[in-house]
């Protein structure tokens, strides 16, 4: 594996022995072996020239341990990347964006340190994944739910501060973020919100101190290892309904969309609905003069007259805007026997997590205006790119997070140890990513080989917004050691890096 | 195994490494583990990705659910969990430490001719 940029052969073996010290040494990994799992297998840049390879992994036990690794890390000038869970695969798994990092690795801090029935919210470390959350919510018959990504082996921390989507009413879960201890590149130990005060007992109450929010300078960035986050639980609701709204036609994105705009600006639908192409093909297999039509999920969750009455007037609504639409729907009440919720769609609007096994895909994910005519234009759009690398694009997953936007994720296609293939993936997203930059559309998460790209787009008056992060990244983190790269933000000494 | 016999393999195990009891906890360590962290994909029944592929892939010659398995050697499966081939997402020495995946190997080719 390479040396960290910068060092010679020997700084590096008392840099390992520095690590050592602090974290114990059975918790230093070195060994190509033991840093394979760290590298990103499904990266089209995996086993290229280009690959970010780490030079180690550090996995300290608890947050003065993160503290000491840190001001290693600065005594050295050493960049390092964080990893919760280290399960972001589409978006660059637990890799980061220059070589030679060494990983930092917080799967070990996995405490569950409160959870609160009475008010709903939990604190805990970064290595907490959904399953384990859940299992404890449900071994101690605490009836409160969470809301998951599809993936559940990630990190409640990880996942929320990548803006990560759940399909429940709390899907945009970065909303539900309540107060965060911090390591920051220095070393030094931060609070936020009311966590600030010693022993602060609004901290998962209250979301702010005085003076502004900081919680999301932590999200998408590379300003500060987050070690604590309180985030808040939704009530196991008396009932709870899942509904698939299904239509044959590609283009019949247009009125679905329009129809369920007034529903959920309305209230009538409150979660993160989602838009997936039905039937299910996979990428690359679909039938180019009919590709198929969309599956609108949408969950109702409250009493059940209520939950039913919402359902019928949905049906209505969708009936009279689209004749010829199918419906279908399962109704759940308390006592929930939630494990044996069958179908995937209904256990993850339901906050159970599960885990599925494609992992071969590389992600470039949108802001959209929540309006049909602004879908179905993108998917033309991202269509007329592909098609200039010989692939085409149909449509993928949308995501109304909230009452006014949706997201889009998209993914293209990778072929393990096929490199011609891989390559022109990445091609094709780059375009993609520039092609819609042109008409004014944003990147909301992308995979590390496009981060720069992805950044680029937000260029008004000579990339302002850019300069900002970096002119905050160079007071918080002056050597310039945590997760350069990350969504293009660099560090001063290493801008020329940029792609 | 009976509940005496993991309270004894656990009193064992420091000193009688090797031993018959410390075999036996090392099974029992190797199922921890797999239920832990393997059953999510390779489970019997519904979403279960690994299950899914192996059938796919075996067509019935060989049973999906790897527990049923008396075929997987140690290399194998030592290059399916800290290696990109097979398909699967290595796991890392914090999730799998080299101790519990000896002891998964123990657990799946306990039933190896
Ligand atoms: C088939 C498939 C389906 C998917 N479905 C979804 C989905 O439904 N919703 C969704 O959101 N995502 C989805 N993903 C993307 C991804 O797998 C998940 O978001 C996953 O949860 C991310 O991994 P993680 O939680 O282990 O985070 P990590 O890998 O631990 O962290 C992700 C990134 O966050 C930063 N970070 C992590 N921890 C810290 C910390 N403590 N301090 C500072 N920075 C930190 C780092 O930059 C890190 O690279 C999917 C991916 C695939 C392949
Ligand atoms: C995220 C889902 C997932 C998890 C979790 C998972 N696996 Fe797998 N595993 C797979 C998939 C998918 C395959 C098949 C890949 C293929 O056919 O390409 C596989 C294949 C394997 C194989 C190879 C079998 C063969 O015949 O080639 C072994 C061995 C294995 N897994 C062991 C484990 C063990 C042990 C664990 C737990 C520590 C585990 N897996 C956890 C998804 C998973």
């Amino acid at each position: 594996m390479p040396l960290p940029p910068g060092l010679t052969e020997s700084d590096f073996s008392d840099l390992l022995e520095e690590f050592r010290q602090a974290v114990g040494s059975e918790y230093v990994y070195s060994s190509d072996e033991h840093l394979e799992g760290y590298r990103d297998g499904v990266s089209p840049l995996y086993q290229t020239d280009e690959e970010p390879v780490p030079s180690a992994a550090v996995a300290p036990a608890n947050v003065e341990e993160v503290q000491q690794v840190v001001q290693i890390a600065n005594r050295y000038r050493v960049p390092f990347w964080v990893n919760s869970t280290g399960k972001n695969f589409g978006y660059g798994g637990p890799a980061g964006v220059v070589n030679g990092t060494v990983n930092l690795d917080l799967k070990r801090m996995n405490r569950i340190l409160e959870v609160n029935e009475a008010n709903a919210y939990a604190l805990v470390e970064p290595g907490v994944s959904f399953f384990e959350m859940y299992r404890y919510l449900r071994e101690r018959n605490i009836k409160l739910w969470l809301d998951v990504p599809s993936p559940g082996w990630g990190s409640i921390i990880g996942n929320t501060i990548e803006y990560g989507l759940g399909y429940t009413d709390q899907g945009q879960r970065v909303n539900f973020l309540c107060g965060m201890e911090v390591v920051l590149p220095n070393g030094e130990v931060m609070r936020t919100g009311q966590g600030a005060i010693p022993d602060g007992v609004t901290w998962q109450h209250y979301r702010r101190s005085i003076g502004p929010r900081i919680d999301e300078l932590f999200c998408q960035t590379n300003y500060g290892v987050v070690t604590k986050m309180g985030i808040w639980l939704r009530p196991e609701p008396p009932a709870y309904m899942a509904c698939s709204i299904m239509t044959d036609r590609n283009e019949k994105i247009i009125p679905m969309i329009d129809t369920m705009r007034p529903l959920r600006l309305g209230g009538i639908i409150n979660n993160n609905a989602t838009l997936y192409r039905y039937p299910f093909v996979q990428e690359g297999e679909e039938n180019p003069d009919n590709p198929g039509g969309w599956n609108n999920r949408v969950a109702f969750y409250g009493l059940e007259g209520v939950v039913k009455q919402h359902w019928e007037h949905v049906q209505d609504a969708y009936n009279d805007a689209m004749p010829g639409t199918t419906f279908a729907s399962n109704l759940y009440t308390t006592p929930y026997d939630l494990d044996s919720l069958g179908r995937s769609p209904d256990r993850l609007m339901a906050g159970i997590p599960s885990l599925g096994a494609s992992l071969h895909k590389t992600y470039f994910s949108m802001a959209l205006p929540f309006d049909g005519q602004a879908a179905w234009d993108l998917i033309l759009l991202l269509d007329e790119a592909s098609k200039r690398h010989g692939r085409r694009y149909f449509g993928m997953a949308h995501h109304v997070e909230t009452p006014h936007e949706m997201v889009t994720t998209s993914s293209a296609l990778l072929k393990p140890g096929d490199d011609d293939y891989n390559q022109t993936t990445m091609r094709m997203i780059k375009d993609w990513i520039v092609s819609t930059g042109e008409k004014g559309l944003g990147p909301y998460r992308v995979s590390t080989p496009y981060m720069d790209d992805a950044m680029a787009q937000f260029s008004f008056n000579d990339h302002r917004l850019r300069r900002f992060y970096e002119e905050l990244k160079d007071v918080i983190d002056p050597n310039g050691i945590m997760a350069p790269g990350k969504n293009g933000i660099w560090p001063r000494h290493m801008r020329e890096n940029r792609a | 195994m009976s509940r005496t016999t993991a309270i004894a393999s656990l009193l064992i195990l420091p000193f009688a490494y090797g031993g018959a009891a410390a075999q036996d906890s090392a099974l029992e360590l190797g199922e921890r583990i797999y239920v832990d962290k393997c059953e999510y994909c390779h489970g019997d029944g519904v979403q279960k990705g690994g299950t899914f592929m192996l059938e796919a892939r075996y067509e019935g010659e060989l049973p999906a659910l790897l527990t049923e398995r008396t075929n997987l050697t140690p290399e194998y499966i030592t290059a399916t969990l800290r290696t990109w081939t097979n398909g699967m997402a290595p796991f890392r020495p914090t999730e799998i430490s080299d101790s519990e995946l000896e002891a998964l190997v123990a657990y799946l080719t306990r039933n190896n001719e």
